[in-house]
């Protein structure tokens, strides 16, 4: 039988790791960190399908920039309802920079669209 | 209708210009004493897809976005093409040099060198199309709906009769690369951000 500590710690080891399962700041991490190190395909799990799309487009002519020594460093979320937005930055005294999702079906995706 | 169309001016600090013949960093207004209308004033965004706009550049990865230089009740603005990065919708603005420049880190503004009357008509070029919906499809064949650098491509060429601004071709795409915009021989830089007073 396990001892009573030990199963308080695996209790809350597990609710840790589904509250942060697919919680935004998770989702942006491994799209931004997939991204830098050129990782299209494994980057566009964490994307809706417009921004996968406009991965794909960079990614065809050779545009999209690639940082093998990206840190994502989180600064703070904002979630109103299915929209959240996640500050991070790319090393610890680098930045703010800002990524937005969107929860669809339960899931969060991040969702940037081309602007300029 | 057209001033319905401009935004107000964003209250952000002034950003330090280096302007062609002076010595040292003016203010907003400083540009505004140089620029002109039909002039292409580009800029480095701070948006997450900037440096990909930026990598599309052939020979001169710097800037991410373009516009065209207006006058309006002499007052100089900016008319550009640019939509919202959470839903991809947008179209054809003008805004002031201050709201253009407040989220940019590097800038330069270039003067097609022609008559002024012909610069007058790029500029109104660029004015014909605000209201035209952000072509977040990169398509250039669609008129209808233009990005950025398609714009000033637009207005530029339509100006001049010939085509000084030519889109680039990459693994088949064809787009318009903001290195594009002032690659012909006939612009010349007015304003760089990284000549300071030595332009």
């Amino acid at each position: 039988m396990m001892h009573p500590l030990l199963s308080r710690i695996a209790i809350f080891a597990f609710l840790f790791l589904v509250s942060c399962g697919d919680s935004p700041q998770s989702v942006a991490r491994n799209f931004t960190e997939n991204l830098a190190k050129g990782r299209i395909s494994e980057a566009k799990k964490y994307a809706t399908e417009p921004t996968g799309e406009m991965l794909d487009f960079a990614s065809k002519i050779g545009a999209m920039p690639v940082n093998p020594d990206f840190t994502f460093v989180y600064v703070e979320k904002n979630v109103e309802g299915d929209k959240a937005t996640v500050i991070y930055r790319e090393s610890v005294d680098g930045p703010d920079e800002r990524i937005n999702l969107v929860r669809i079906d339960g899931k969060w995706k991040v969702h940037m669209q081309p602007t300029k | 209708m057209f001033l319905l169309l401009f935004l107000p001016a964003l209250t952000a600090p002034d950003k330090q210009f280096c302007l062609k013949g002076m010595r040292s960093s003016g203010t907003i207004d400083a540009l505004a004493g140089i620029v002109d209308e039909g002039d292409i004033i580009l800029r480095y965004g701070n948006g997450f897809w900037s440096p990909f706009f930026r990598n599309v550049s052939r020979y001169e990865k710097r800037f991410s976005h373009a516009g065209v230089v207006v006058m309006e009740n002499g007052t100089f603005f900016v008319v550009h093409a640019s939509a919202h990065e959470m839903n991809g919708v947008g179209c054809v603005s003008c805004v002031s040099l201050r709201q253009f420049l407040s989220v940019s880190s590097d800038y330069a503004v270039y003067r097609f060198e022609t008559e002024k009357n012909v610069r007058w008509r790029i500029a109104e070029n660029a004015k014909s199309y605000i209201g035209r919906p952000f072509d977040s499809s990169f398509n250039i064949a669609d008129k209808n709906r233009v990005y950025c650098t398609e714009l000033v491509m637009h207005s530029v060429n339509d100006a001049v009769g010939y085509k000084a601004i030519s889109p680039t071709v990459v693994n088949g795409v064809v787009l318009v690369a903001p290195d594009d915009c002032y690659e012909d021989r006939s612009f010349v830089a007015v304003a760089d951000k990284r000549l300071p007073g030595n332009l």
